[in-house]
């Protein structure tokens, strides 16, 4: 590996005296010198047998369920804003698992842009634990009806935020609003009703989504990260690897 | 200690030295007089005990807490007057806090030293139970000054501020939390009652400094470093405050390549820092005091941890 690398730089070196006076006494001086360094450690620190040994039992213990391989990634996926391969992905699996254990269709699934933990995920084995990472969280999925003004709103918000991840629309964001709205590729209709599906999070206004919270929810008793798991292991079972889908369902205006 | 009176003193005596123009700096105090404080900060560590996976990523080999803790006993070995602090969200991000719940990082946090830390949103996650549980178990202290834990079963487990004396160098810590409503489940957080980020910082500071004598103020922020919009950060709390001379946040995972200056209420400096998450940066900055004079040398070395 690389050596150490130190790079210090001086930045700043000041000498300031300061008196104030208090009356006619003086009450302190002020003398400040600034020296910045900059080190960045390769692996050099590596390990400390003290913690070794503390995290041994639990390592043992999760390594045991957490290197089980659920599927295999085809490409490197991340995250990003408005759109990425890693949201496209997440949404795509918690649709499909909400159709699968409703037996009906789903219209469109949103994922809070914080609610994906990992920034990335390699190509190559996709382990339990990798998706332990991806959805720490036991959020629980939930269906909702909810009407075209609404939707409306909220796709408003997520504009206003640079994008979130999504499955089943497409828009633009012009101005911080969501403009050219497709629903499964059909033009978005306000006065329509459609069935989204989000974490139990943001059903309940999570992430400031407060005009979720008095929709009825619709609960099918199955965690986000259980869906994923079901999803890659459907994949797997179909022999299937899972792909990059780089479709921008969400652009800036041009 | 270094009382008023001497200080006044001593001041004198530099006056007159600078106005006579014969200043020798370093033969203005005896070695006896000054000491050097190492303050030692993560923030969001993520439950990220091991370092990240060998897997082509980004990060793989970086972090974890062998690593974390072989770095800090280092810079013990150095100089043992030393601060170690977090910033929040100790909990929440690998299988380790799903199946164990929150016991190893805080066992974790011990062994390495943690002098104390404060709460972060997801420190929340398996709600005040789950706090109660582990809380006592901590030898580190949990401070937050802005969540009003009366009418919950954490009443009383959490101090607004600690004050740790460093080689005669009073230290006031507080703890800053962020907003809960909207971000962590209701039933998640109970009767915690949220006050204002600002009030309560300058409240707090100044109490530390003027009534309880503080050498040096630090604040723990859960804040985030900053927002688009108006919403409350540690930038806004950096201008909007004074008395406090050093603020280290957190929420945002912003990895600082240095710390940031601004100037407070009153003009002064205040510096922030942040590092990053997960355990791939250490935060390091050195304050040297000497008696005579209100806040001293400074340097800082922000440290990634691991494999580059
Ligand atoms: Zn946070």
């Amino acid at each position: 590996m690389e050596n150490i690398m130190v790079k210090v730089k001086l930045l700043f070196i000041a000498v300031v005296f300061l008196l104030l006076i208090s009356g006619c006494a003086p009450k302190y001086f002020y003398h400040t010198t600034h020296l910045s360094s900059e080190l960045k450690i390769t692996n050099e620190y590596k390990s400390d047998a003290q913690i070794d040994s503390l995290i041994y039992p639990y390592k043992a213990q999760l390594d045991s369920t957490m290197n089980i391989v659920l599927a295999v990634c085809d490409t490197i996926l991340t995250k990003d804003k408005p759109s990425s391969n890693l949201g496209n992905f997440f949404c795509d699996a918690i649709k499909y698992i909400a159709e699968k254990k409703t037996g009906s269709s789903i219209d469109l699934a949103i994922v809070n842009y914080g609610g994906i933990r990992l920034n990335m995920i390699s190509a190559g084995n996709i382990t339990l634990g990798k998706v332990y990472e991806l959805m720490p969280f036991d959020n629980q999925l939930v269906i909702l009806k909810i009407k075209g003004d609404t939707l409306a709103t909220v796709l408003d918000i997520i504009a206003a935020q640079g994008g979130w991840p999504v499955s089943g629309v497409n828009f633009t964001i012009k101005k911080n609003s969501a403009v050219n709205i497709f629903i499964n590729n059909k033009t978005f209709d306000i006065t329509q009703t459609y069935t989204l599906v989000v974490s139990d999070y943001i059903a309940n206004g999570g992430d400031n989504l407060n005009m979720l919270k008095n929709i009825p929810q619709q609960k099918i008793g199955f965690l986000m990260r259980d869906a994923l798991v079901d999803y890659l292991k459907d994949m797997n079972v179909q022999g299937h690897k899972i792909v990059a889908n780089n479709t921008q369902r969400i652009k800036n205006v041009e | 200690m270094w009382n008023r009176k001497s200080f006044i003193k001593a001041s004198a005596a530099a006056a007159t030295l600078i106005a006579t123009g014969q200043f020798p700096l370093n033969a203005m105090v005896s070695k006896d007089d000054e000491t050097t404080l190492t303050i030692l900060h993560t923030n969001d560590v993520h439950s990220r005990i091991e370092p990240f996976p060998m897997d082509g990523g980004k990060n793989q080999g970086m972090g974890g807490a062998a690593a974390r803790l072989s770095l800090i006993k280092s810079i013990r070995k150095e100089n043992s007057n030393i601060l170690l602090l977090d910033v929040g969200d100790i909990w929440q991000g690998t299988p380790y806090f799903n199946f164990f719940n929150g016991a190893v990082e805080y066992k974790v946090m011990n062994e390495m030293g943690y002098d104390a830390s404060t709460l972060g949103n997801h420190d929340f996650d398996i709600g005040l139970e789950g706090l109660k549980k582990h809380l006592p178990s901590a030898k580190f202290s949990m401070l937050n000054a802005n969540y009003d834990f009366v009418d919950t079963i954490l009443n009383g487990m959490i101090d607004p501020y600690k004050i740790f004396d460093k080689n005669g160098v009073k230290v006031g810590v507080f703890g800053i939390g962020i907003e809960l409503n909207g971000l962590v489940p209701a039933n998640m957080y109970g009767n915690v009652k949220y006050n204002d980020p600002i009030k309560t910082a300058n409240i707090i500071a100044e109490k530390l400094k003027n009534e309880l004598g503080c050498n040096f103020i630090i604040c723990l922020s859960h804040l985030g470093f900053k927002y688009e919009n108006k919403k409350v950060s540690d930038e806004i709390l950096c201008t909007s405050t004074k008395n406090i001379d050093l603020i280290l946040g957190g929420h945002t995972h912003t990895f600082f390549e240095k710390p940031l200056t601004y100037k407070n209420l009153d003009g002064k400096e205040v510096l922030l820092n942040q590092a990053g998450w997960a355990g791939l940066m250490l935060g390091r900055l050195d304050f040297k005091f000497k008696k005579m004079s209100e806040k001293k040398y400074f340097k800082y070395s922000n440290t990634f941890i691991g494999k580059s």
